[in-house]
């Protein structure tokens, strides 16, 4: 059991982000879905399972207005609490009159244990000030389609893990989202199970026999589910096979897409597969495919072009891998696209072994470029300064964080760093 | 027209007859389930919402009458944006949205898996219970307002526990209509802890 600690008095006007709930119960650092001591992790960043259900009875979003919403609202955090999900509401009153903070045991490196059902955190988004609710975008907690807008919408996220979100009043009514790092599909598909199935215990969910579980768009119905995985294929990149991959992934009816999911490009050889199907197949065959048939093939596939390269062409590899840390470590200004790819080159290198961190570069380690691979992000650099940035600003505060990380001691993952 | 206890849309309409006057109450449906009213005895009052008559939607749906009966969105709404408006839609529109969707999935034309654990049929006394939390929550959010109104603080701070035990998972508590239960000066419930078992 997690111990939840109560803060008398809470936390008046210090709450993050606005009034929109207890945003100071994030660290906002290092996050639990990119630890790199997971299953196939060379080639697995993280596993990621979706659920998607709407409440019977209420209209879907595109038929919604502002007081039903609210009501889903309502409904849905009630769910969560009576199934005992939430660790802090930070009251209906907007006065932090109750905030918990929570002290999880930690595990080995991860921060909650496997079989431990961690608190999550309610945020009303809508309260929420947009800095804050795009560090939640940067941190894959809540969509893109979330953070816009102003009428009724919520997140309950997993602290301090963020391996669990429930978004209310996205696209459809409830989205589960669990996340677990490197390739872990049947732990993530349990946790999404478990709290659809507390959220059942209040609510009647739009099902038909016919079409199953009944979305907002078509192509969602069904089982409701997304699986995806997120995958580094630099190797394959750089054999120029890439194009085969995604060719192939079409002809298995799967999405490629960039690290950011829908709508993204591929940033620094990050990629995420998903299912583009969702009827007609139970959950249970979809995630087999994708343990039995797909990743193992993508794995292999992106490890025999390592170990190609490896063999035949260490100095080049070592070589880039080497210009890209230089980089790094030496840039003054630094985008966030050239930031990943440098990353990706780095990571690369470390993982095939071919990478030793040098001497005055101690702080380089797998753990760090995970970890600048989400702090790098406008969003996280905006909370580190204080303060929002300009493009040169950004630039500026992003290289000196990399170049403090890389100069720096190393870190573990297991440690939630901050800011 | 809103609602006579709160600035949702008033959907349901009551009137009765006081000392021989005609006197109407007009309630959107949570504040109705709030206020007693024995609307369906047998219906979970989701079916009511989905009902042609209980919607602002299906409001809009009678001035349009090829527009979905649950929700009012028309086929050409549809194509515009790509989602339907309600679960309603997937039967009104059914014939011309069949081949989309055996298209988008590969051919697939039946559902296979996980099926909600309490099937439709089963539950309709069960069904109601979201509607309920949700009307408490309006009702107490409502009566909150006008004890604060009404600058009757004692009441307002019992009325502010109830709500925040309601949204703590609390449902069970005293009513609002006994605010002698607790004392003002009560101590709040520890905000719960999770359950053993269960993943993250």
């Amino acid at each position: 059991m997690i111990p939840v600690e109560r803060t008398p008095g809470g936390h008046g006007g210090g709450q993050g982000g606005g009034s929109g709930g207890d945003a100071d119960a994030f660290d906002w650092g290092h996050a639990d879905w990119l630890r790199t001591d997971a299953p196939e992790n060379d080639v697995v960043l993280s596993s990621r399972v979706r659920l998607a259900r709407n409440l019977d009875g209420h209209p879907f979003a595109l038929r919604a207005d502002p007081q039903d919403k609210a009501l889903v609202l309502d409904i849905v955090r009630a769910a969560l609490a009576r199934a005992g999900r939430l660790a802090d509401l930070s009251g209906p009153f907007g006065d932090a009159d109750l905030a918990a903070r929570t002290t999880a045991p930690r595990r080995g490196n991860s921060p909650v244990g496997p079989r431990l059902t961690e608190p999550m955190v309610w945020l009303d988004l809508h309260r929420l000030d947009r800095p804050t609710r795009d560090l939640l975008v940067e941190r894959h907690q809540i969509s893109k389609l979330m953070a816009k807008g102003d009428t009724p919408r919520a997140a309950a996220v997993s602290v301090p893990s963020e391996r669990l979100s429930v978004m209310v009043n996205e696209e459809d009514h409830v989205r589960v989202q669990s996340l677990r790092a490197g390739f872990s599909l049947g732990d993530a598909m349990q946790a999404a199970n478990d709290i659809d199935d507390a959220i059942e215990q209040t609510v009647t969910y739009a099902f038909s026999p016919r079409w199953g579980y009944l979305t907002a768009c078509p192509t969602n119905l069904g089982t409701g589910i997304r699986v995806s995985v997120m995958v580094h294929l630099p190797a394959l990149r750089m054999r120029g096979d890439i194009e085969k991959v995604k060719r192939a992934a079409t002809d298995m009816s799967l999405a490629v897409r960039g690290f950011w999911g829908e709508g993204s490009e591929a940033e620094g050889d990050f990629f995420q597969l998903s299912n583009q199907t969702t009827l007609g197949k139970p959950e249970r065959v979809i995630l087999e495919e994708f343990e039995r048939e797909i990743m193992p093939a993508v794995i292999d596939y992106e490890r025999r072009a390592r170990e190609q390269l490896v063999t035949k062409q260490r100095d080049t590899l070592l070589d880039d891998a080497r210009r890209a840390a230089g980089l790094l470590a030496s840039a003054n200004l630094l985008g966030t696209g050239e930031a990943m790819s440098l990353l990706s080159r780095v990571r690369i290198g470390l993982v095939s072994g071919v990478l030793e961190p040098p001497d005055h570069l101690p702080g380089l380690t797998l753990d760090t470029v995970h970890e600048l691979m989400l702090l790098v992000h406008t969003a996280h650099l905006s909370k580190k300064v204080g303060r929002p940035l300009e493009v040169g600003e950004r630039k500026r505060a992003r290289s000196q964080l990399v170049r403090d990380r890389l100069h720096g001691t190393p870190r573990h993952t297991g440690r939630q760093t901050g800011l | 027209m809103q609602c006579q206890h709160c600035t949702r849309d008033a959907t349901i309409h009551e009137v009765v007859l006081v000392d021989g006057e005609m006197v109407e109450h007009h309630f959107c449906e949570a504040c109705a389930i709030e206020n007693g009213m024995q609307i369906h005895p047998q219906a979970p009052i989701s079916a009511l919402s989905a009902s042609p008559s209980s919607t602002p939607a299906a409001r809009q749906s009678r001035t349009n009458p090829s527009g979905c009966p649950g929700c009012g969105l028309t086929w050409e709404n549809f194509r515009t944006a790509g989602h339907v408006g309600c679960e309603a839609c997937y039967e009104s529109f059914g014939e011309r949205l069949s081949p989309l969707i055996e298209r988008a999935h590969d051919g697939a034309t039946h559902h296979v898996g996980k099926t909600p654990a309490r099937a439709a049929a089963e539950n309709r006394e069960l069904a109601g219970d979201a509607e309920t939390i949700g009307a408490r929550i309006t009702g107490l959010r409502k009566q909150l307002d006008d004890a604060l109104r009404g600058e009757q603080y004692e009441r307002a701070a019992i009325l502010r526990d109830e709500l925040d035990g309601l949204l703590h998972g609390e449902h069970d508590g005293p009513g609002v209509s006994d605010p002698t239960t607790k004392p003002l000066n009560a101590p709040r419930a520890e905000p719960p802890t999770e359950p053993g078992g269960g993943e993250a």
